[in-house]
C-alpha cells in the first residue's frame, strides 16, 4: 500500500450492521444536498474564526499557563464575520446574524460542491468525522464551562458590601449570578450538568445522550443569558446547535423505536483502524486531547481554586487579620469638624465594611460611573476597539497583572464592583501594619484614581479608626464600629428567628 | 427492570386472546407470547405498584376535605393545584430534613409488606403486563396533572409574582435564600413563563403513551434542577417534587433497555411494547378519560390566567392616590422629641415605601421575627396576603385601610409574628413630593413625620449597556 493510501485508510469507514450481508445504501439526492449544506456549516462553526485565538495559543508561555488559558481555548467564540453593537452587547440578539451569514456561505458552498459531486453515492465516511469533530469541539466546551463552576468561580460568595446593598441596585446579570453564588453546591451541581455532558460526548456510544443532554442545558442558558443580559447568549445558542447536529444522527432511529415503536436495527459506518499504527495514533489523540482539556483542564482549575489563590472572581491579598464585616460610622470628621449622619450627605460615609481580603468599602449619597462588565465574559472577539468603556476584550486583567508581577487583586474587581451601584465605593488596600497605614485606591477603573492614605487604630475589637486625607485630599476621621449582624440569607427559615 | 423480550419477533401489535369485548384480568395472565418475569422483576414491581398507589389513589379523607371546601361556582387556581398535586399524608412530618419524607418510608415498608403477601398468594402469574400497563397509565396522569396545573402556576406569573418595591428595596443579605430565587426568577417574567412553557410541553408529551419518553426524558432533566433548587435554597416544595421525579424516573426507564442496545451497544432495538386492547364501552372510557383531563386541564388553565393581572399572593385594594414611592423621613418626632438621621435608632424611620397597594414598608433598626412561611396561601384580606413579607428582613410591613373622609390609615403590622403593631395615621400631602404622617402608634406614642419623595434610579432598570452615573 502506498504511503497515501495508507494514510486515506485511517480515515475510511466500514459499515457495522447487525445484518448479515448487509451493504452500503445509497442516500437520498435531498440527503445528500442537506448533508453538503450542514457539513459546511458545522466546519466552519467548529473552526476558531478570529486570529486572537491564534495569537494566544502561539503566545502561551508554558511556565505560566493557568486555568484562563485553558479556558479561552475551549471557549472559542463562534465565527464574528459581521459585529453589531447594540443595547445588548456584542453578544446580543443581532449578533445572530453571524449564524445567518455562516448558512448562507454553507449553502453556496453545498451548491456548488452539488455541482462538483455528481457521482457519489453517500458521505458516511465525511459524515462520521464531522461529527467527531463536533463532539469534540462541544465536549471540551461543556468541560470547560462544567468546571468553571465545579470549582465555584463563576458565581462567588456575595461580598459583605453585597449583602448591604439593595437588590435593585444591582444589575440583572449580577442578580442572575448572584443567586447561584449564594448556594455554592447548586452552582457545582449545575457545573456537573455541564461536566457530564461533556464527558458522554466523549464517547461515541454515549454521545447522543451527552449532546442531547447539552443541546437542553444550553438552550436554558442562551435564553437565560438574553432574558438576564449575562454576556453569552449566541456562544450558548452555538452550542446548542451543535448538540442538535450531533443528536440529529439517532434523533430518526429513536423516533422510529420510541414513537413509531419498530424493531430497529442500527447500521452505522465507524473507522476501522484496522492496521496497528492506526490504533495507536487514535488512542494517541485522544490521550492527548482528553490529557490537555480534561484531565489538565481539571488541575488547573482545581489549582487556581485551591487556598483561593487565583480566584478570578475574588481578590488574595489578606484583609487585615479580624476585620471582616458590616460597620456603622459612629464619627465622621472633615478637617476636625464632625458631620452627623443624614441620607442625603454625599461626603461623609454612611456606614464601611471590611472584606475578608483587603478591600474596604463604604456608602455615600454619590453617584459614580459604574461598571458593567461582572465576572468573566469577554465581549470581544476582534482585537482591539476604541469603544472599550462599554464592552472590553481582556476582563481577566488579573492574570494579566499577575504575570506582570503587578498587583493581581486591582484586576480582580469584576464581582466586588461590577454590576453594583456606584453608591457603594469600593477601594483596594495596602497595609502597612507596623506604621498601621492602609493605601487605598478605588477599584472602579472609571474612578482608580481616587486614592486615600489613612491611618488606622483598633482601640477595641469591634471598633476601628481610620485618619488621613481621603481622596479629595481632605483630612478625615472615621469612628468605626462593627455591627453584629445576622444575615437571614445564612441564617436560613428552618426556624424562626429575629433578623 | 423490565425488558420485554417478546419471544416471537413478529412486528405486529400483540393482541391479548379472548379480550375483545371485556377485559380479562384472568385471561391476560395467560398471554403465550409474552415472555416471563424473573422473579425479582415480579417482586419489584409488586413493591412499586403498591408504592404508587398509595400515593396517587385517593383514599385520604384529607383529599375530600379540600375537594369538598372548594367553590366549584368559583374555584380558585391555587385551589385546584392543590387538589391536583395532593400527596396523602398518614402521618405529619417536619417540614425540613430526611424526616420530611416520613411518609414515604411508611409507604415503602407497606408496600414491602403487601407485595411479600402478594407473593405468597399469587404463585400463578409469571408476568404483570396489564397491571404494569395500568400502573404506568395512573402515573402518566398524575404525573402530567401536576407538571401541568405547575406550567400554568409559573407561565400565568402566579408562582413567583414580581417583586414588590419594598422587596427591591431589601438588602440582599436580608432575604431568605429561597425568597433570593423566587425574585430573582420573578423580575423577568418572560423567563418565568419559559419554564412553565416547559413543564406544560412536557405534560402533554406525558398524556400520550408514545411520547411519554421524551416528556419524561425532557423533566428528568428539568426537576432534577428544581429538586436541587429546593434542595439548596430551602424551597419547601421537596416532597412531592422528589415525588414527581420518582415517576418520571419509573416511566422512563420503561425505554431504558430500548434505548440502551440501540445507541450503547448498537444492536436490534425491539420497538413493540404491550398495549390492552381496549375494545367496545372500555374503548370509550378510555377516550373519555383523555378528553376529559384535557377539558379540566384547559379549565385549571383559565383559572390560572384569569390571576394574570391580579396575583393572588400580592394585596389588590389600591393603596392612597399618588403615594407610591421610596421616601426617605426629613423629620421625625416621637412624643414631640426630634429624633435626626440615624441608623441605629430603634424608633427612627430610615426610609419609607408606599406600595401601588395598601402597603406601606418602613426600614427601622429594630428586630424583625422573620415570616418563615411561603407566603402562597389563597388569602381574601389584603392584609393576610403576605407574600411580601414572607422571607424578607429589613424592614417592617404594615397594611392599611383609609378613612378618605378624613385622610386617616389604620395601620396593622402585616408580619404574622408582630400583628399586635396597630398604628393610626392622618395623612397629608404639603407639596407633589412630599408627605405629613402625623397619629400614634401601637404604644400611643406620638408620631410625627415629614417625608420626601425620592426620584431613585435602580441598576436593575438602568438598560443594559450605556454609561451612567449611579
Amino acid at each position: 500500500m502506498s504511503r497515501i493510501a495508507n494514510l486515506k485508510s485511517f480515515f475510511s469507514t466500514k459499515l457495522v450492521s447487525p445484518i448479515k450481508g448487509d451493504v452500503v445504501r445509497p442516500w437520498q439526492n435531498y440527503q445528500k444536498i442537506a448533508f453538503r449544506i450542514a457539513f459546511i456549516y458545522i466546519a466552519i462553526m467548529c473552526t476558531p474564526m478570529y486570529w486572537n485565538f491564534y495569537n494566544h495559543i502561539f503566545s502561551l508561555n508554558l511556565s505560566q499557563v493557568t486555568y484562563h488559558d485553558a479556558q479561552s481555548i475551549v471557549a472559542f467564540w463562534p465565527p464574528q464575520f459581521l459585529l453589531i453593537e447594540t443595547e445588548e452587547g456584542v453578544f446580543g440578539f443581532l449578533n445572530y446574524i453571524n449564524f445567518i451569514v455562516v448558512l448562507i456561505v454553507a449553502i453556496l458552498g453545498g451548491i456548488l460542491w452539488t455541482a462538483l459531486d455528481k457521482e457519489r453515492k453517500s458521505y458516511n465516511t465525511l459524515y462520521y468525522w464531522i461529527r467527531v469533530v463536533a463532539r469534540y469541539r462541544l465536549a471540551y466546551g461543556m468541560i470547560g464551562w462544567g468546571l468553571k463552576k465545579i470549582f465555584m468561580m463563576q458565581m462567588v460568595l456575595p461580598t459583605v458590601g453585597m449583602l448591604n446593598t439593595n437588590f435593585a441596585d444591582m444589575a440583572e446579570k449580577k442578580l442572575y449570578w448572584g443567586h447561584v453564588g449564594v448556594q455554592l453546591g447548586y452552582e457545582v451541581f449545575l457545573g456537573f450538568g455541564e461536566f457530564l455532558p461533556g464527558v458522554l460526548l466523549l464517547h461515541r456510544k454515549t454521545a447522543a445522550l451527552g449532546a442531547a443532554l447539552a443541546a437542553v442545558v444550553c438552550f436554558n442558558i442562551t435564553l437565560a443569558n438574553h432574558f438576564y443580559d449575562a454576556g453569552v447568549a449566541v456562544p450558548s445558542a452555538y452550542f446548542t446547535i451543535i448538540g442538535i447536529f450531533i443528536v440529529w444522527y439517532d434523533l430518526p432511529r429513536i423516533w422510529g423505536l420510541l414513537v413509531k415503536e419498530q424493531t430497529v436495527i442500527p447500521i452505522n459506518h465507524y473507522p476501522p483502524f484496522a492496521i496497528a499504527w492506526q490504533r495507536h495514533t487514535r488512542t494517541g489523540l485522544k490521550l492527548i486531547g482528553n490529557g490537555l482539556f480534561l484531565v489538565l483542564a481539571t488541575l488547573l482549575w482545581g489549582y487556581g481554586w485551591y487556598n483561593e489563590h487565583n480566584n478570578y472572581n475574588i481578590p488574595n491579598t489578606p484583609g487585615i487579620a479580624g476585620t471582616q464585616g458590616y460597620y456603622n460610622v459612629t464619627e465622621y470628621r472633615v478637617n476636625g469638624k464632625v458631620i452627623p449622619y443624614s441620607p442625603f450627605d454625599t461626603l461623609r460615609w454612611h456606614d464601611a465594611t471590611f472584606e475578608r481580603w483587603s478591600s474596604l468599602s463604604y456608602k455615600t449619597n454619590r453617584s459614580a460611573e459604574v461598571d458593567r462588565m461582572i465576572g468573566y465574559s469577554p465581549l470581544r472577539v476582534r482585537g482591539n476597539t476604541t469603544n472599550r468603556e462599554l464592552n472590553q476584550a481582556s476582563t481577566q486583567d488579573s492574570n494579566l497583572l499577575s504575570r506582570q508581577k503587578r498587583k493581581r487583586d486591582l484586576g480582580v474587581t469584576r464581582w466586588e464592583v461590577g454590576g453594583m451601584s456606584g453608591d457603594r465605593r469600593y477601594f483596594y488596600y495596602d497595609a502597612d501594619t507596623v506604621n498601621h497605614i492602609l493605601y487605598l485606591q478605588n477599584k472602579n477603573r472609571a474612578h482608580k484614581d481616587e486614592k486615600q492614605v489613612l491611618h488606622y487604630s483598633r482601640p477595641s475589637e469591634n471598633r476601628i479608626i481610620l485618619s488621613g486625607t481621603n481622596e479629595f485630599n481632605d483630612s478625615i476621621y472615621v469612628v468605626l464600629d462593627k455591627w453584629e449582624k445576622k444575615y437571614p440569607l445564612h441564617e436560613g427559615r428552618r426556624t424562626l428567628a429575629a433578623f | 427492570m423490565y425488558t420485554y423480550d417478546f419471544k416471537d419477533d413478529k412486528k405486529e401489535q400483540v393482541i391479548l386472546p379472548g379480550a375483545t369485548k371485556h377485559f380479562s384480568f384472568d385471561q391476560a395472565d395467560r398471554i403465550k407470547n409474552l415472555k416471563e418475569w424473573s422473579s425479582i422483576e415480579l417482586t419489584g414491581f409488586r413493591v412499586l405498584f403498591v408504592f404508587f398507589l398509595i400515593q396517587i389513589v385517593p383514599w385520604h379523607p384529607a383529599f375530600y376535605q379540600h375537594l369538598f371546601s372548594i367553590n366549584w361556582l368559583n374555584p380558585h387556581f391555587k385551589s385546584l393545584l392543590d387538589l391536583v398535586t395532593f400527596l396523602p399524608e398518614l402521618i405529619p412530618t417536619p417540614k425540613w430534613g430526611v424526616w420530611s419524607f416520613s411518609n414515604w418510608f411508611i409507604y415503602l415498608s407497606i408496600s414491602v409488606l403487601v407485595a411479600t403477601v402478594w407473593g405468597q398468594l399469587d404463585k400463578l402469574s409469571k408476568q404483570y403486563y396489564f397491571l404494569h400497563y395500568l400502573l404506568r397509565s395512573a402515573v402518566r396522569y398524575k404525573l402530567a396533572f401536576g407538571l401541568i396545573a405547575y406550567g400554568f402556576y409559573l407561565l400565568f406569573q402566579q408562582h413567583m409574582p414580581y417583586p414588590s418595591l419594598s422587596n427591591l428595596h431589601t438588602n440582599y443579605g436580608d432575604l431568605f435564600a429561597w425568597k433570593l430565587y423566587s425574585q430573582t426568577t420573578a423580575i423577568n417574567p418572560a423567563y418565568e413563563s419559559f419554564l412553565g412553557f416547559v413543564e406544560i410541553f412536557a405534560g402533554i408529551l406525558i398524556l400520550y403513551p408514545k411520547t411519554v419518553t421524551f416528556g419524561t426524558g425532557l423533566v428528568l432533566g428539568f426537576l432534577g434542577n428544581v429538586a436541587m433548587v429546593n434542595l439548596f435554597y430551602d424551597v419547601g416544595d421537596h416532597v412531592y417534587v422528589n415525588f414527581l421525579l420518582l415517576s418520571s424516573a419509573f416511566l422512563f426507564s420503561y425505554d431504558i433497555p430500548r434505548l440502551y442496545a440501540l445507541l450503547v451497544k448498537g444492536t436490534k432495538a425491539v420497538g413493540e411494547k404491550y398495549y390492552p386492547l381496549w375494545a367496545g364501552r372500555l374503548k370509550n372510557v378510555r377516550r373519555f378519560v383523555r378528553y376529559f383531563s384535557f377539558i379540566i386541564l384547559a379549565f385549571i388553565g383559565f383559572r390560572a390566567y384569569a390571576l394574570l393581572d391580579v396575583p393572588y399572593k400580592m394585596p389588590q385594594a389600591p393603596g392612597i392616590e399618588g403615594s407610591y414611592g421610596y421616601y426617605i423621613p426629613t423629620e421625625f418626632k416621637l412624643n414631640d422629641n426630634v429624633i435626626p438621621y440615624s441608623t441605629t435608632d430603634p424608633n427612627r424611620w430610615q426610609d419609607v415605601i408606599f406600595e401601588k397597594w395598601s402597603t406601606i414598608s418602613i426600614k427601622i433598626n429594630r428586630p424583625i421575627l422573620l415570616d418563615i412561611t411561603n407566603g402562597d396561601g389563597v388569602e381574601a384580606s389584603d392584609r393576610d396576603r403576605n407574600y411580601e413579607v414572607a422571607g424578607a428582613g429589613g424592614r417592617h410591613y404594615f397594611n392599611y385601610t383609609k378613612d378618605p373622609s378624613q385622610n386617616i390609615i389604620h395601620l396593622q403590622n402585616k408580619n404574622i409574628n408582630h400583628q399586635t403593631e396597630k398604628w393610626n395615621l392622618q395623612y397629608a400631602f404639603p407639596t407633589d413630593s412630599t408627605m405629613v404622617l402625623e397619629g400614634t402608634n401601637e404604644s400611643h406614642d406620638k408620631l410625627y413625620v415629614e417625608l420626601l419623595r425620592i426620584d431613585k434610579k435602580y441598576f436593575m432598570y438602568e438598560g443594559r449597556r450605556g454609561r451612567i452615573k449611579l
